[in-house]
């Protein structure tokens, strides 16, 4: 079955077609998830929540774009929902590093330690690093989806980053530590 | 070998490098995650299904009412044709009851035409005065009933040129002329109702039997044949026929033989009314006995003068009744309105956050022109398109930046935005305060007030029933319309200027609402009456979060027309 026979089962709510597109799309979506979320029981929920978005509003896609593309957008919004209900505050002016650059010996990390360390961030920090860095929005849109001024957009990039660069050096340093020391 | 040394390593941004290890994550959620959204999804589907019946019920409530509302009025037709023709039946059945006779249904296929004009016949029959017996005699072989009481009156003008003879027949002769009638009657006409008349003239109950449908005419002359010879009292013409019944017997009883003889040859006259007796019988009588009946008859005639003109236009009154054609009406209409809308909305969750007080509205205004096609004068429906303004505020709102300490860091936090906009560009509550502070507080809060401005196409459909048409009329109407969100504004505003903060995100671009409502209206005229009329709205669907109602009172003009 093609993809657009299953979108077309699923405004049906053939109940079928919407498990398979859920098995097509549960990876891509719920990797996802785990970055924009604080560990993996808070992804897995916001990937029931997308789902059953996705399935309850399967109407509104027109067919214009990318459906993974809509798919994405939908998981994207949830995480940032629940951001907003949380409503933790994040100070925007605060002493951070400026060079946020590392060599490729330093990014020889694993890819959960890396997901582990963007899990970490504060959730506002970790949002804009998602939304900026992992999904190519843009300052101006980030700034009106989560609610606050493109510079603080982009300092809250700055400081995701300078932070990610401080545990990765930090990782680095004990991995240094721990072989010299054995 | 040259190692490189560290600081001329290769150096990428931290975010690229990051993005380019995520990209190659590949987990999977739990294996029950399907179960759980599955189940949740069935949830979701009950809750539609209930949703789904409400508002198919409103549809379906609807179109009960129209349908309904149609019935009535088509089964009002029919019955009201029915009625007109159970009528003319009834006048047709007393017709052939008193006459019992078989011949009497073809008499009577050409009496509801004459039986209503009874009246008018006697009267000019009686003012004529002119008729010869001769034709009344052949007349009263062939033609309708009534036409016989006018030639019974007929006769008795006929014979009034004789008026200055008294009524000098015996009673024996009368009694014998009775019989004659009576068989002539039987022979003739098999007239039953009119033997009844003849053989028990003093029981006037029997006579009490005949039609109340006989014409009142007849019934007066009747009466007056026997009060002619006592007190010729006109008020007595008024009275119903069992009051006259009983005065005929109780007359009877005191009057002579032959006033005697010519009340029953009048009564008979009455009484059959249809068939020829009256003249059968002057042919058989002598011309004695004519001119006695035509004297009593002669004060009949004159005092119809008087009295059947009110009889006459009591008639007419009925007649006119019955044959009041449908009340006029246009087939279009135009309506033109314009009124004030309370709005409401069941439960605040429209407006907010905890940081806003409620939004009231401030102000409703609903203006259109609705456009008309009347079924009939009771069924109509009604298209059309119409604007409407809603404009609600919320006051004295602060907003302030707030200082905020993690650990070591310092920041100043602005506030959050309202969950319920959807800001324009560039523009946050941080914005917000920037250029609305509220120096007298200090420079990083403003107080501030809210307008929320909407406003909708509204494409209502209606269908209207009259109650009540007159010069002043009542109608209810119900049905739907569709609104077409046009402006949705959202601004701050202080005494240090406004700011446009966006949109209000609750509210759909595209919904519906149920329309119930109460005419009242008052005609000018046949083409222009005054509408106003008190209108609830139900709104299915305008907002996602809310099911407000509102109450309109439409006050207009119409224009009735036809093409």
């Amino acid at each position: 079955m093609d993809l657009e026979q299953i979108i077309k089962g699923c405004r049906n709510y053939n109940r079928g077609s919407q498990e398979e597109l859920y098995h097509l799309y549960k990876g891509v979506l719920f990797s996802l998830c785990l970055k924009y979320c604080r560990n993996e029981a808070e992804a897995e929920d916001n990937l029931h929540n997308a789902f059953i978005e996705i399935f309850t509003t399967i109407d509104k896609f027109k067919g214009t774009g990318s459906f993974e593309g809509w798919m994405k957008r939908i998981t994207i919004n949830k995480a940032i929902s629940s951001f907003k209900k949380t409503k933790q505050l994040t100070p925007i002016k605060d002493n951070f590093t400026s060079d946020t650059d590392v060599g490729e010996e330093e990014m020889n990390i694993p890819a959960d330690i890396i997901l582990d360390m963007v899990q970490q961030l504060p959730d506002q920090y970790r949002l804009v690093f998602c939304l900026y860095q992992l999904d190519d929005y843009p300052h101006k849109e980030i700034a009106t989806m989560l609610s606050i001024s493109e510079s603080t957009s982009k300092s809250n990039l700055h400081r995701a980053k300078a932070i990610l660069k401080e545990k990765i050096t930090a990782l680095k340093n004990a991995e240094h530590t721990q072989s010299h020391g054995s | 070998m040259l190692s490189i040394p560290k600081a001329m390593e290769a150096k990428k941004d931290i975010g690229k490098a990051i993005r380019e290890k995520l990209d190659s994550l590949d987990r999977q959620p739990n294996d029950a995650m399907w179960g759980a959204i599955s189940a949740d999804l069935d949830k979701q589907q009950k809750k539609k299904r209930k949703f789904f019946p409400f508002f198919w019920l409103y549809i379906i409530i609807c179109t009960i009412i129209g349908i309904t509302a149609t019935a009535y009025v088509l089964s009002n037709t029919e019955n009201t044709n029915k009625k007109d023709n159970s009528q003319r039946k009834g006048t047709i059945n007393t017709i052939i009851t008193s006459e019992e006779s078989k011949n009497a249904e073809s008499n009577t296929m050409s009496t509801p035409t004459s039986s209503g004009s009874n009246t008018s016949e006697n009267r000019v029959a009686a003012e004529n005065n002119k008729v010869s017996i001769s034709t009344t005699k052949t007349e009263g072989n062939t033609t309708m009933p009534s036409k016989n009481v006018k030639n019974t009156v007929s006769d008795s003008k006929a014979s009034q040129k004789n008026s200055e003879a008294k009524v000098t027949i015996e009673s024996s002769s009368v009694k014998t002329k009775q019989k004659q009638a009576r068989t002539n009657n039987n022979i003739s006409n098999k007239d039953s109702q009119s033997e009844t008349a003849y053989t028990e003239k003093d029981k006037p109950v029997k006579s009490k039997k005949t039609s109340k449908t006989d014409t009142a005419a007849t019934d007066h002359i009747a009466t007056l044949g026997n009060k002619s010879k006592n007190a010729n009292r006109p008020d007595a013409l008024n009275e119903n026929t069992a009051a006259k019944n009983k005065r005929t017997t109780e007359e009877t009883d005191t009057i002579n033989d032959s006033s005697l003889a010519a009340t029953t040859n009048n009564d008979n006259a009455a009484t059959n009314n249809e068939k020829s007796s009256s003249a059968i019988e002057t042919k058989n009588i002598g011309n004695g006995n004519i001119e006695s009946i035509t004297d009593t008859t002669k004060v009949a005639a004159d005092s119809l003068k008087v009295t059947v003109p009110t009889e006459e236009a009591k008639k007419d009154d009925e007649n006119k009744k019955d044959s009041i054609p449908p009340v006029p009406y246009k087939k279009f209409s135009v309506y033109a309105y314009g009124g004030p809308s309370y709005f409401s909305f069941p439960n605040s969750t429209v407006v907010t956050d905890s940081t806003t007080s409620d939004l009231n509205t401030k102000s409703t205004t609903r203006f259109g022109v609705l456009f008309g096609y009347h079924f009939n004068h009771k069924l109509s429906i009604r298209t059309g398109v119409s604007v409407y303004k809603l404009k609600q505020s919320a006051n004295g709102i602060k907003l302030n930046y707030t200082m905020e300490s993690t650990g070591t860091e310092i920041g100043i936090m602005p506030p959050d935005n309202f969950t319920w906009i959807d800001y324009s560009d560039g523009v946050t509550n941080g914005s917000v305060i920037d250029k609305l502070a509220t120096v007298s507080v200090n420079n990083y809060a403003a107080i501030i007030n809210i307008d929320r401005k909407l406003s909708y196409f509204e494409i209502p459909i209606e269908v209207s029933y009259n109650l009540f048409d007159r010069r002043f009329g009542v109608n209810l109407f119900s049905g739907g319309s569709m609104l077409l969100l046009n402006k949705n504004e959202v601004f701050a505003y202080n005494e240090n200027g406004r700011v446009f903060l966006g949109e209000w995100n609750a509210a759909k671009k595209t919904s519906f609402t149920g329309v119930l409502g109460l005419g009242l209206h008052y005609k000018i005229n046949p083409s222009f009456q005054v509408n106003a009329e008190p209108v609830f709205n139900y709104y299915f669907n305008s907002y996602s979060n809310s099911k407000p109602y509102s109450f309109t009172f439409r006050i207009g003009l119409q224009y009735n027309f036809d093409l």
